[in-house]
């Protein structure tokens, strides 16, 4: 009796399951037992045998790519390659507690970081306070003088905002990095969920989930709420650039589901100021654009002048006030992991409220003394260009070879503004399905949640994208380089009895 | 509904129609070379196959002289022509994808995976015999195709855009199929007085368009010039005829949401209401003896038609 | 007293291939501030488009067409109106030495100026030529500084319209030696922010009875910031200060913020740009007509 139990014991998916003694895990406490949020959904888990549980696993993925969920991934020598973006059945659940709190602290950061913007592209208190070096801001590539003196409908600049988040070993959440300019994702978290409830479906009438579905209705409704003045039924529409762009699926995704036109920079025009959307019916006028295009490329009469992907025309359309753009351009110096830095401070200038959310310590390489530091500390920090995102050029300090630190030291003595660094966070882990083994194992994982501002509305999603490191002790977690993704389930409330 | 999605659904319809008929003049002139009458030379075969498809200029630059096996490859596969079948199928699916947003799962899947059959044909050693079984596929898939269009759409401005492609484009193809064997015959002056060979041009033309068992069982007399180009031109019940097609085209060109234009002459409506009209009340006796200079004004009109529904309406760039 | 000038802008572009579609962005329009009122101002164009216009971050009017129809050839005219009042230049300091340099090291000052202190892609000068920065002596005011500065460039640099072209950079220009009004401005610009003065790109148009250099097209020159007194224009390519034969048009960090025409056009071959401008002051006689 007693072998036959071990036997399942460890032909169970969670066989051999070694909660990790340095990190936090979100499943099991230290002592191995089950974390009371979890203990439902693992009694249902742990029920599958390996072979259940990889059928359901190849159901789930097929699934995917017949639904043509996919990214390209660019390298340096082919074009973009088409794969999915692999999707882990156990989800990361946030008891509806500690949520309350994440989700408090994400409205302070967002509305804080929309009000620094309108500073720096108005009065500049903050920089006149020296609270925040002005040589920062101005040296910034993302800050835009097209925007001096411009403030959009409400005051508002970054309607749509990612917050990456993680939780370290002390059990709090950090934030890692602020997404203002297009964070992308949302899809990933919809489509997850309508895996999960098409795959799991008993599970969700256990517990009480909160909804996610209702994002693009509410993305929809930031979007109208910004319209140009005296536009009563505005005239919406998602602008791509084409089918070639690596997160093109989302694009689509959004306009499907918001119910509003995706359209290419060629589908648009500007004459007398109004942006026109070119139909078979004739002109059609474009009242606020979700562009989902880099600064650079949106307008080749203010910007980059060799785009083809943009609106000739929209810059000053939008100045005038004719048309608004989501999020506004120029929000890229407030992402900056150089400002990163400061935002505890920014929120206390602004709000007068202590931040809610932690930052991580983070070193200027510009700053003699933490320049120092970070070349006599290279093994214990993440070294990271400022303005580069996607998880790419990146040093991890314990995990470098000699001649990459070597080379890190160069680049960072040559041009000590790029980076900056940070202590090596330890990423919590999550039991994650490794298809290899056949097994839950615990992998890396952090958190991007979506923030909406609109004008008078404010929304943040229940909920977010768990991305996972699949690559066994790695805590690079994009897309782009080997990472998964996880539902995250937000309960509505912390009654774990089910 | 942006232009650019409408340019897409338009041609996608012309292509489709193309590559077919296309295809289906390839295979059913080849094929009339193999039991031709005596007189009838491969010569004047092959040429007509590269005129019908007008590319006989493109063959040219790259082959010094007639050939069947080049002759055939070049209109089918060949990589070199920019308008071969398989080029045109690629265009199909290029267009699709454009519009990919407006179409049905199940006409996107079929369009997709017609590509990749067709794709996977050797081009490398094609024989001009295996135009048979090439033109075949080309042929149902395009049924199959257009099948699903008809099926599987909301009959809204979506698929009367794909409708209007496919019409004009089939009354085009009629009139390039009937201008190149009026061209053969005339070149072909000594057998002029030959019945049989005169019967047996008429009926590859019917052969050509699908159009032989309907013309017999409505005509029930031998293909000849009079009754086929009646038959072809005015015969407003059979679908391939020029009459239908055009009556589709200004059918959906009316029903599509176009702008309301200032002036009436110059519209589309008025321009595609009146070659429509045009061929309800017209027959055979009035235009058979200008037959060419006849077939040389409706294809401009055509060509006027197609010019303005891109400059008015599906320009994007 | 004042000055009233009639302004003649026009261009002509001519396309080997249609285009398809097209946006041009004029900023060629005088511009309005304490010395300038524009009287009157009138644009037309060879394919009778209805110009519109904008203002752009620095305040100035553009001027636009949008044009959707094929064409292979565009003829833009403005003529405008402009009445200058005569004011006087400054002469010697305003402010102390002491006051000066502690207004230009103020922070403050710094963040209001930024766009004017920074440098950029034309203006950031190489190491290699350090040696040619003229820096402000220590017992020196801005005023004598400035007027030093115009002199310097002006001998330093010959005019040469034939070895530079619109995306030349200082550094080019100072191996050179040559150059045209804009380099000539460029260079200007960039050693005044190395000495932490305010310092912006002009454009506008130069009385052409004076015999100066730069008159037959859009000029460049340069306007510096003194303490107490205010903006300041400096023609370095005359070795001038801008008085009542300078009309502008606009100002920015550089060229690229003054550019007179910029267009994205959707067309294949090539294409060929002529303009002229034409800059005369309104005699009272000028009501005459032959």
């Amino acid at each position: 009796m007693e072998a036959v139990m071990r036997q399942e014991m460890s032909s169970g998916v969670f066989g051999n399951y070694q909660v990790p003694p340095q990190f936090l895990d979100e499943v099991f406490n230290s002592a191995g037992g089950v974390n009371p949020h979890y203990e439902n959904i693992y009694q249902q888990f742990v029920k599958f045998n390996k072979e259940e549980f990889k059928e359901l696993n190849e159901q789930a993925k097929s699934a995917f790519f017949n639904q043509g969920i996919t990214f390209s991934v660019y390298s340096d020598k082919a074009k973009g390659v088409e794969r999915i973006f692999p999707f882990d059945l156990f989800p990361r659940i946030i008891p509806a507690a500690e949520w309350a709190r994440l989700e408090e602290g994400i409205i302070q950061r967002c509305v804080a970081l929309n009000l620094f913007i309108q500073d720096i592209y108005s009065n500049k208190h903050i920089l006149k306070d020296k609270v925040v070096p002005a040589e920062l801001i101005f040296s910034s590539n993302n800050y835009l003088k097209a925007m001096l003196d411009f403030k959009p409908v409400g005051g508002i600049f970054t309607h749509i905002s990612g917050t990456d988040l993680i939780k370290h070993s002390d059990g709090q959440y950090y934030v890692l990095e602020d997404n203002l300019r297009c964070p992308s994702g949302i899809s990933y978290v919809l489509s997850n969920r309508v895996a999960m409830k098409r795959l799991l479906f008993p599970m969700f009438r256990k517990l009480n989930i909160s909804l996610v579905h209702q994002y693009p209705q509410e993305l929809l409704a930031t979007m109208q709420s910004v319209a140009p003045e005296g536009v009563d039924v505005p005239n919406c529409v998602v602008l791509t650039p084409g089918v070639y762009n690596s997160a093109y699926f989302e694009h689509v995704f959004l306009a499907h589901n918001m119910g509003i036109p995706l359209v290419e920079g060629r589908d648009l025009y500007v004459d007398k100021n109004f942006v026109y959307m070119k139909t078979i019916s004739g002109p059609q006028r474009v009242d606020v654009v979700y562009r989902r295009l880099d600064d650079a490329f949106l307008d080749p009469l203010a910007f980059k002048p060799d785009s083809m992907l943009g609106v000739p025309g929209i810059m000053a359309a939008y100045r005038e006030g004719n048309v608004n753009i989501l999020n506004a351009p120029g929000t890229g110096f407030a992402d900056d992991k150089a400002v990163y830095t400061y935002v505890p401070d920014i929120i206390r200038y602004y709000l007068n409220q202590e931040p809610i959310l932690n930052n991580v310590h983070t070193y200027r390489c510009e700053k003699d003394d933490d320049f120092q530091y970070v070349l006599e500390n290279m093994d214990k920090l993440v070294i990271k260009p400022v303005d580069e995102s996607g998880g790419y050029g990146i040093l991890i300090g314990n995990k470098a070879t000699k001649a990459e630190l070597q080379e890190f030291k160069s680049l960072i003595t040559q041009n000590r503004r790029k980076y900056i660094a940070q202590p090596i966070m330890a990423l919590s882990m999550h039991a994650t399905f490794i298809e290899e083994e056949g097994r839950f194992e615990p992998r890396h994982v952090d958190l991007r949640t979506f923030t909406l501002l609109g004008k008078d509305r404010q929304y943040v999603l229940k909920g977010g994208l768990s991305r996972v490191a699949l690559r066994k002790g790695s805590l690079i977690v994009n897309s782009s380089q080997g990472g998964g993704s996880k539902d995250t389930w937000v309960m509505t409330d912390d009654n774990f009895q089910g | 509904m942006l232009s650019r999605i409408g340019n897409s659904l338009f041609w996608m319809g012309r292509y489709i129609e193309r590559a077919e008929h296309i295809a289906r003049h390839a295979r059913v002139q080849y094929a009339s070379s193999v039991d031709a009458p005596l007189s009838q030379k491969r010569e004047a075969v092959l040429e007509s196959i590269l005129d019908m498809a007008t590319n006989r200029e493109g063959y040219f630059n790259v082959h010094s002289q007639l050939n069947e096996d080049d002759v055939v490859r070049y209109t089918a596969v060949s990589e070199t022509n920019n308008f071969s079948v398989l080029a045109y199928i690629s265009m199909i699916r290029e267009n699709a994808r454009g519009a990919r947003d407006s179409l049905s799962i199940e006409l996107w899947e079929a369009i997709n995976s017609f590509y990749h059959k067709i794709n996977a044909f050797s081009t490398a050693g094609f024989q001009a015999e295996e135009i048979e079984y090439f033109a075949r596929r080309i042929e149902q898939n395009s049924y199959v195709i257009k099948g699903y269009i008809d099926n599987t759409l909301l009959h809204n401005a979506v698929w009367m855009l794909i409708s209007l492609g496919i019409h004009l484009e089939r009354a085009t193809q009629v009139i390039l199929i009937l201008q190149t064997k009026l061209k053969d015959i005339e070149k072909n002056n000594s057998s002029k007085f030959e019945e049989a060979v005169d019967n047996f041009q008429w009926t590859t033309v019917l052969r050509s368009i699908e159009a032989y068992d309907m013309f017999m069982r409505c005509k029930k007399t031998t293909p000849n010039k009079h009754h086929v180009l009646d038959f072809l031109l005015f015969d407003t019940a059979f679908p391939k005829s020029i009459a239908f097609s055009l009556s589709c085209v200004k059918q959906f060109i009316s029903s599509i949401p176009f702008p309301d234009e200032e002036k009436k002459k110059e519209s589309l409506e008025f321009i595609a209401g009146k070659l429509a009209c045009r061929f309800q009340y017209t027959t055979i006796d009035e235009v058979e003896e200008k037959a060419s200079e006849f077939l040389k004004q409706t294809l401009n009109t055509i060509y006027e038609i197609a010019g303005l529904l891109d400059v008015k309406y599906l320009k994007y760039h | 007293m004042t000055t009233t000038y009639e302004i003649t802008y026009s261009t002509h572009n001519t396309y080997e291939e249609d285009v398809r579609e097209a946006l041009f962005s004029f900023l060629v329009i005088p511009c309005q501030d304490e010395t300038q009122k524009l009287k009157s101002l009138r644009f037309s164009n060879s394919l009778q488009l209805e110009a519109f216009q904008y203002q752009n971050t620095f305040g100035f009017e553009v001027a636009q067409l949008y044009n959707a129809r094929p064409f292979k050839e565009l003829g833009f005219q403005m003529i405008a109106t402009v009445e200058k009042e005569h004011r006087f230049l400054p002469f010697g300091n305003y402010y102390s030495l002491q006051e000066e340099q502690s207004l230009l090291q103020d922070y403050n000052f710094y963040i209001e100026h930024h766009l004017f202190l920074g440098t950029g892609y034309y203006t950031t000068i190489d190491q290699v030529y350090t040696d040619k920065v003229l820096i402000r002596q220590e017992n020196e005011s801005v005023y004598n500084y400035l007027n030093r500065l115009n002199l310097y460039v002006y001998q330093m640099l010959e005019f040469d319209p034939e070895p530079t072209h619109v995306c030349t950079t200082v550094n080019e220009v100072l191996k050179l030696g040559k150059g045209v009004c804009q380099d000539f401005t460029h260079l200007f610009i960039a050693l005044a922010r190395r000495n932490k003065i305010p310092c912006r790109y002009v454009s506008g148009y130069l009385n052409q009875g004076l015999n100066l250099t730069g008159t037959a097209v859009m000029h460049a020159w340069a306007e510096a910031f003194i303490p107490g007194f205010g903006w300041q224009g400096y023609d370095p390519t005359n070795n001038l200060l801008a008085d009542f034969n300078y009309i502008k048009v606009a100002h920015g960090c550089d060229y690229n913020d003054c550019s007179p025409l910029k267009g994205v056009l959707k067309t294949n071959g090539r294409q060929k740009t002529t303009y002229g401008v034409k800059v005369y002051p309104l005699l009272l006689s000028a009501h005459t007509e032959q």
